[in-house]
């Protein structure tokens, strides 16, 4: 009998970036790198311990951005070219660095780990990385959920609230529903982003559960019993878990955090920067830009900037404590919180972005592995559970109404509400109120009006997805970011205008559904009241 | 619009800009924080004439523009004199946008522009949404059914915060506004996935 449960949530999102009108598109690697370095050693793990027989529970959200990319041939296909680059770039590699041997075990390492990337991406899963979480959630392992359909920040669509936030819940859960063949369980909000009253959009899909970060349930009312250790129901049957915080920041506190460990490998010195420009120019972008390869030699080594040959036997050494360490620190938690549970065990929910697993902290996921391991071999305290799983275990949960909150800076909206992006939110929230004007306006249209109304409805979601206010505010990649709101408000606004003055275009239609292709199915009629 | 689009144009098309209004005579405010609303509008010039006008004829003079700022929590606003208080923020120059400190966590708000006068009346030129500031702090309300003595709750509340036990409530308070301010998430890192780059 365990002394309580651990849920591990790993949120996975990146916006919808397809460009099939250029060869080479500097913002579609985050996707690429992210397979790499993030999915694919994310898969593996649960291969391996599918192969071997451990059994785990985890839950993955999967953005329906990201979700749609998986499902892109285009993207699939630039993919493998992508990957076959690294291939020949690490050979040459192995051939760069032969009298060096610190050297070239790594980018042997790396020469394997790109074939066994290609090889899962094409033949094991055949190119549709969604094929793989489907394996898992049907094996049993794994509860895949979902998110807003283009993580739009909910808070913030204040306009047309109701009809805006239905429609990214409503969205998400029809993908879902098409790509895994049932009504998605859970909901993670976009940024953890909670507005009181948006359950109600969720309890509408068929969706059961949604998160939110500690203060979310915390400042909840009435006052609530078991922290956050236990879900909740809103006052229509919704279920709400908090974020657990010592869980969290023992892997993303920059200080006390794990990725920090010297041992692990340095993720600033890639060979996209530190090499020769004649040597290196054909794997970086094509107009010059150096980026990351992924190729990466030295480990943290320290404070300073000399860096050391990274050693992979010591930093398998450093995860495989690391997650004994968690392991520990679990145990304590569930010990320290017995009796004080009354009827129940306690549940520690660990939400964190996938991407930091394999991309940032590349020893995540061997992490990761280690910690199913040892929960399943070493001990008998934890258990591993997923939120769909916890809520089946007990009858009776009290009922909360959670706070208003987000997981981002400051923990509410500040984040994607400064004096860099807070201009955004006049233009979205005037499409939102044109959108829902000529959803109402022509309820059951067809042919021709009925494409570009659920175009309106494509170019209106893309527009509202978080990741354009956060890379505003952050100030890396702003043109990009810029030009996506401008030209979804720009396509917008035409369809608009050619619907009021009756002058639709079937050429421009079919331009902006062939430049942004997300979600084939969607019905408009979702913004109608 | 259409006229910025010619159909053989290749996209995208360069010339759309952002529209600095759309016609439209509103203000909308959101929530930034439980200590900040932030409000955006635009008036109708055919508006501010209407008022400007009234204000003549009323034998009044325009002194200045103000955001009137009405705390409306629990109260089924009549536009006039049953919010629980009010305060008024003058504005200066070509504001379109205001971030406004209401200070008080768990409250109703809505938001008036207007022309304030001479003679110390108020003239609407659009009334807000009303929005609610995020409720901060351990709620009073406690649940008969899952009530506990005070000392109980203060203890999970702080090891739901990560702080460990044996704190004190005020303790716990501080450490948790704390908590927020450094708030440690993966929004960092979030959205995208090179943004560290530039930014080590």
């Amino acid at each position: 009998m365990p002394k309580g449960y651990l849920a591990i949530v790993l949120h996975a999102h990146l916006p919808f970036i397809r460009h099939p009108e250029h060869e080479d598109f500097l913002e579609e690697d985050w996707l690429f790198e992210a397979i790499t370095e993030t999915y694919i050693p994310i898969i593996k793990v649960f291969d391996n311990l599918i192969k071997d027989n451990v059994d785990f529970r985890i839950t993955v959200s999967i953005s329906p951005t990201l979700m749609s990319m998986f499902m892109d041939q285009h993207l699939q296909d630039k993919y493998i070219r992508h990957i076959n680059k690294l291939i020949e770039l690490s050979a040459k590699e192995i051939e760069r660095t032969k009298s060096d041997e610190a050297f070239n075990r790594l980018a042997r390492m790396y020469h394997e780990q790109f074939l066994e990337a290609r090889r899962i991406f094409t033949e094991v899963y055949h190119k549709d990385l969604n094929n793989a979480f489907k394996r898992f959630q049907d094996l049993g392992k794994v509860e895949v959920i979902t998110c807003g359909a283009t993580h739009g920040y909910f808070p913030l669509m204040e306009v047309e609230r109701k009809a805006s936030v239905r429609a990214q819940v409503k969205v998400a859960a029809d993908l879902y529903q098409k790509v895994y063949g049932r009504r998605p369980l859970g909901i993670w909000l976009p940024e953890c982003g909670y507005n009181p009253g948006d359950e109600e959009a969720i309890k509408e899909q068929g969706i059961k559960y949604f998160f939110v970060d500690t203060h979310g349930v915390l400042f909840g009312n009435p006052r609530p019993r078991f922290g956050v250790f236990n879900p909740y129901l809103c006052k229509n049957g919704t279920a709400v878990f908090g974020r657990d915080m010592e869980t969290s920041k023992a892997v993303w506190s920059a200080v006390e955090g794990y990725p920090g460990d010297y041992n692990y490998r340095e993720f600033y010195r890639d060979i996209g920067f530190d090499l020769d420009f004649d040597y290196i120019k054909h794997y970086i972008n094509p107009d010059g830009v150096r980026i990351n390869t992924g190729i990466k030699y030295y480990k943290i080594t320290g404070t300073g900037n000399a860096k050391e040959p990274y050693s992979p036997e010591n930093a398998r050494q450093t995860a495989a404590f690391h997650a004994g360490n968690f392991m520990f620190n679990r145990e304590k938690q569930v010990e320290f919180l017995q009796g004080q549970m009354g009827d129940r065990l306690p549940l520690l929910v660990a939400p964190y972005d996938a991407e930091l697993y394999g991309h940032w902290w590349y020893e995540g996921p061997m992490w990761l592995d280690f910690l199913i391991r040892k929960v399943h071999y070493d001990q008998q305290n934890i258990k591993m559970a997923t939120p769909g799983d916890y809520l089946k275990m007990y009858k009776k949960f009290q009922v909360l109404e959670p706070a208003f909150s987000s997981w981002g800076w400051k923990g509410y909206s500040e984040m994607w509400l400064e004096g860099s992006n807070d201009w955004v939110y006049r233009h979205t929230h005037k499409m939102a109120e044109r959108m829902v004007e000529v959803a109402n306006e022509n309820k059951s249209a067809k042919g021709l009006l009925r494409k570009a109304l659920n175009q309106m409805a494509r170019e209106l979601l893309l527009a509202q997805s978080s990741d354009w206010a956060f890379i505003i505010k952050t100030g890396s990649h702003v043109p990009y970011a810029m030009e996506r709101l401008r030209e979804h408000a720009e396509h917008f606004n035409e369809l608009y205008q050619e619907i009021k003055e009756n002058t639709l275009d079937e050429v421009y239609i079919k331009e902006c559904e062939d430049k942004y292709n997300i979600f084939p199915d969607i019905d408009y009629s979702v913004y109608a009241s | 619009m259409r006229t910025l689009r010619q159909p053989t144009n290749k996209m995208p098309n360069k010339q759309f800009r952002f529209p600095p209004g759309y016609g439209d005579n509103k203000i909308v405010i959101l929530v930034r924080d439980p200590w900040w609303i932030y409000a955006y509008w635009e008036i109708r010039r055919e508006k501010e004439e209407d008022v400007r006008k009234k204000i003549s004829s009323d034998s009044d003079e325009a002194l200045k523009w103000v955001l009137r700022v009405y705390d409306v929590t629990d109260v089924n606003f009549n536009g006039k004199d049953n919010a629980h208080s009010s305060f008024d923020i003058e504005l200066k120059g070509l504001a379109s946008s205001w971030y406004i400190n209401v200070g008080s966590p768990g409250r109703a708000w809505l938001v008036d522009i207007g022309i304030v006068t001479k003679k110390g009346n108020f003239y609407l030129l659009a009334r807000s949404n009303s929005v609610r500031t995020p409720r901060y702090g351990m709620s009073d309300k406690l649940d008969a059914e899952w009530a506990m003595p005070e000392d109980e709750y203060w203890k999970m509340f702080g090891l739901s915060g990560g702080f460990g036990v044996g704190k004190g409530s005020l303790e716990v308070r501080e450490m948790f506004k704390k908590k927020l301010e450094e708030q440690i998430t993966s929004a960092q890192v979030s959205s995208s996935m090179s943004l560290r780059r530039k930014t080590e």
